[in-house]
């Protein structure tokens, strides 16, 4: 675990303000170094031999651009001297954030400027050492398994009256289990085959009978409560995840968008989906049959203890044996299972893949390799399932066997008992049918455990996400602002999504209320960041943004989305009608709104020409509908939601012309009277806007109107060129 | 205001530009008669023949896995191509060590020689193995997830802190390192 604080026994000639330790030597070995800043010189100590002393010392007045330089595993951070570049440490990706946050204070260090140096985030578990999941400070190794139990029990707690007619109901089902094989022993003794004098025959088939009807009334006892059981059961289970379930749906839709960037998509659905669905499993099936097992075996043995204590003992003899080997057979299975159904997926994946794109496949004629590659996988699939179902059962077989010695060890011993001893044909009847009973959850017991505990690990995950708080929270005395004017001021802002790479580099200016500003300049200059930090997806590090005067971060935040509006780049439509579609900011909109915003869209026209006009059911993601049918329902959508602010995020898919003039005049009226922030790729737009700021490497680099700006000959002037060219070059080509 | 900026032509959006020499489909061939490499320090540099303007360069490797020594693009310090070695044996053994020495320098994907051990905690395994740049312990959260097969043979591991091993030929390791690699595919 890294640490950055100096090896003991170096003696530098300045109190360092900066210790980092690197994971790399010189040579590209694994090995260890420090780099240490002090007042004026900079040190890498290098662990040579016993004693670490410095490899490097350098004055840090005659360095200058301290840089990372980005390898293929790690990196390196490099100084220049004298205008010669030199490396001073290398290190592998797992402490490149901290060369990244190190070089940047370093470079203002070497400017004369103040820095802090942040502190390194900890992404180990204090307690094991173990690397934590990306986001999170749960540590799965070291999290009490008993912790997430509780967690779990209490939301059992609404349901408080179910839960424990289920605990009753499996204490008597399981009290009834043991009852069945203890009236073997009278039937044996005293009906079948009686030791010494037996009753009168009358006699014994009388209690033939009752006997046999007090076995079926515990077996008709057994069924009623067993399906009792399972109802209540499966009706507890759901009733918990489904709880778990929506109340992480709820936490996921309030999360800040900084939990998603730092997440695949897929892993965050695979908690909703596979994580509770798995704990759902568990808690309807799973925790019923742990509960029931133990109790088995704990009844069985007592009973089995109060019998006969020797005979027991003979029975309890191959129980660890038992247990043991279960245990290897369930992980040698659990792995093979696993290769079994990854070959699934893989050959679902390849199925999926190249049915999807058939026709490529047949454009370039590649048919027989895909069967080729189809039969192989496929072929692979057949060889895996075999494998299965083999060690399947071989281990069952073995399993079987040894559980099987137990019981014929109770057969030698109990019979010479019966023969020469005391004990009686019922009794040793009673007992197999207990030794039987005894193994079959002692098998499932080890299987069970396993299924719990990783069960416990899907809570764990659930739990993981419910607990990180959202970034963007609403502050406790946020204001109200139900009518904004649309004033925006930007105040020396600046932001990184990660702290040590800033994306907006102390951005300062004021738009006034109903001003068009067209935000222009190369992708990654900052123009996106700029419109989240104005939505509040993200916070500001350093400098505030204000409207109408007033901090964003003190605004109410439902008032805030309630007066920002978005056309984004690409529209998201959701499964529904048109309608839906319009109105989904302000869903009790009218009918009449809904028309009224089409119309204002441009949309209304192509939307009469559907034949279930406004209630046309769109497909996911707007099947049905063409690009610039999207953008124009996108339109409409903000015409309703009627904000305050209003941002564009213009497309830069191309579409005919046609449909272009039909889009921009329903953007011109859109506009009208509002603040608007447009990411600008259009000339029209350029032209339109009171004042483009032109944004290069997160600083604005021009701000004016396009005229001005256009004689200035500066950064817009040279954009404009590079896209005349272009679009010369595709008007050529189309 | 930034009057003074380079006029270097930037695509804009991006969008292509439309310079004629980079929509050129055929790249410069660097060979012994048109450059020199030699190495400064830690850096690697070049020129062209009958120049001495010698220029800092790095170098790429185009197909890492299965060509580590052939198609060898050069690159300036923004990773923009100057020119591509179809073949390393080209050069004289001095030019060679240098841009081998590079490469040696930007890969620093420790390849696995011996697996000596794997042990599995929850999702997490632990791996102990002893790699080119010597022995190594790290994390494969999620292992079976996290163990790739790009190319037939060829495994590649990613552990919790973002590092990549990688083993080119996985029936090149002995029994026991197999045996223990096999459990997770």
């Amino acid at each position: 675990m890294p640490r950055n604080v100096l090896p003991e026994g170096v003696d530098l000639a300045e109190e360092p303000r900066l210790v980092a330790e690197t994971d790399l030597l010189p040579d590209g070995r694994f090995g260890r170094e420090w780099l240490a800043v002090g007042a004026s010189r900079l040190w890498v100590i290098a662990e040579d031999g016993e004693q670490p002393a410095p490899r490097i010392e350098l004055p840090l007045a005659e360095l200058t651009e301290p840089k990372v330089r980005a390898l293929v595993g790690g990196g390196a951070l490099e100084v220049a001297r004298d205008g010669e570049r030199m490396e001073l440490v290398r290190y592998t990706n797992a402490r490149a954030a901290r060369f990244g946050a190190v070089a940047h204070v370093l470079e203002k260090w070497l400017k004369g400027e103040e820095a802090e140096v942040p502190p390194e985030e900890e992404n180990l578990c204090p307690r094991c050492g173990m690397p934590l999941p990306e986001g999170t400070k749960v540590c799965p190794a070291c999290l009490s398994r008993s912790r997430t139990l509780r967690r779990l029990i209490a939301y059992l707690a609404p349901h408080w009256k179910g839960a424990l007619g289920l605990a009753l109901l499996a204490l008597a089902h399981t009290a009834l289990g043991l009852i069945p094989p203890y009236l073997q022993k009278p039937l044996m003794d005293e009906v079948l085959a009686p030791k010494g004098t037996p009753r009168p025959i009358d006699e014994r088939l009388g209690l033939l009978g009752t006997l046999v009807l007090a076995l079926l009334i515990a077996h008709v006892l057994m069924s009623a409560l067993s399906a009792l059981r399972s109802w209540l059961s499966a009706w507890l289970g759901n009733r918990i995840s489904h709880d778990i379930r929506t109340r992480l749906y709820q936490h996921l839709q309030f999360l800040s968008l900084s939990f998603y960037d730092k997440r695949q998509m897929g892993s965050v659905i695979s908690r909703v989906n596979q994580d509770t669905g798995r704990l759902q499993e568990f808690l309807v099936w799973g925790s019923q049959d742990l509960a029931t097992n133990l109790l088995l075996v704990v009844g069985i043995a007592t009973v089995l203890l109060v019998m006969n204590a020797k005979l027991a003992f003979y029975v309890f003899l191959p129980a660890p044996i038992v247990i043991l080997l279960s245990m290897t057979v369930w992980k040698r299975i659990r792995a093979y299972m696993h290769r079994f159904f990854q070959r699934w997926s893989k050959l679902n994946a390849v199925l999926n893949e190249t049915l999807t794109g058939l026709r490529v496949t047949k454009a370039f004629g590649q048919e027989e390799r895909h069967i080729a590659d189809f039969r192989s996988r496929s072929d692979e699939l057949a060889i895996s399932g075999t494998g299965v179902e083999r060690v399947w059962s071989i281990l069952f077989s073995a399993l079987s066997l040894v559980m099987m010695l137990g019981t014929l060890l109770v057969w030698y011993v109990g019979g010479r008992e019966v023969l020469f001893g005391p004990m009686t044909l019922g009794t040793l009847v009673a007992f197999l049918t207990y030794v039987g009973m005894f193994y079959q959850p002692i098998r499932f017991l080890s299987m069970l455990l396993n299924w719990a505990s990783r069960s416990l690990a899907a809570a764990e995950r659930v739990f993981e996400v419910m607990d990180t708080a959202p970034e963007v929270a609403e502050a406790e005395d946020a204001v109200e602002m139900p009518n904004m004017r649309g004033r925006v001021e930007f105040r020396d802002v600046t932001f990184g999504y990660e702290a040590h790479r800033p994306v907006l580099k102390g951005i300062s200016y004021d738009v006034a209320p109903g001003e068009m500003i067209g935000l222009v300049g190369h992708s990654g200059a900052g123009k996106t960041t700029t419109i989240n930090l104005l939505c509040r997806f993200y916070d500001a590090g350093e400098g505030e943004i204000l409207i109408d005067g007033q901090p964003i971060e003190t605004i109410r935040l439902a008032d805030l989305r309630r007066q920002i509006g978005i056309v984004p780049q690409d529209t998201f439509l959701f499964a529904g009608t048109i309608a839906e579609n319009i109105s989904y900011a302000r869903p009790g909109a009218t009918r009449a709104d809904i028309i009224r915003a089409a119309r204002a869209a441009n949309a209304h026209e192509f939307i009469i020409k559907k034949p279930d006009g406004y209630e046309t059911l769109l497909g996911e993601k707007g099947q049905g509908l063409s690009a610039g049918e999207q953008q124009r329902l996108a339109i409409a959508r903000a015409v309703l939601h009627d904000p305050a602010i209003l941002i564009l995020d213009e497309a830069t898919s191309q579409v005919d012309v046609e449909t272009e003039k039909g889009i921009q005049d329903a953007i011109d009226r859109l506009v009208a009277g509002r603040t608007t922030f447009a990411i600008a790729h259009r000339l029209s737009t350029l032209k339109n806007a009171d004042r483009l700021i032109v944004l290069k490497d997160g600083e604005i680099a021009e701000m004016g109107t396009h005229d001005e700006l256009l004689a200035a000959e500066g950064e817009f002037h040279r954009l404009v060129q590079t896209y005349r060219q272009v679009s010369r070059v595709s008007a050529v080509q189309r | 205001m930034m009057m003074e900026e380079s006029m270097s032509a930037e695509p804009q959006a991006g969008q292509p530009a439309a310079d004629a020499e980079e929509r050129s489909a055929e790249p410069v061939a660097l060979l012994p008669d048109n450059a020199r490499f030699r190495c400064e320090g830690t850096r690697l540099q070049m020129a062209r023949n009958g120049s001495d303007d010698w220029q800092e360069v790095e170098a790429v490797r185009l197909f890492p896995l299965t060509a580590p020594s052939r198609w060898i693009s050069i690159v300036d310090d923004d990773l923009k191509e100057i020119g591509l070695i179809e073949d390393l044996a080209a050069f004289d053994r001095g030019a060679r060590r240098c841009i081998e020495d590079e490469l040696e320098r930007r890969y620093l994907i420790p390849q696995i020689k011996r697996v000596i051990s794997c042990r599995t905690r929850f999702d997490t395994a632990e791996w102990v193995v002893e790699t080119n740049r010597g022995p190594a312990t790290f994390l494969v959260r999620d292992p079976r997830e996290k163990i790739k097969e790009p190319l037939p043979r060829h495994l590649t591991l990613t552990d919790a802190e973002g590092n990549r091993y990688d083993i080119p030929d996985v029936e090149a390791l002995d029994a026991t390192s197999r045996r223990l690699i096999a459990e997770w595919l």
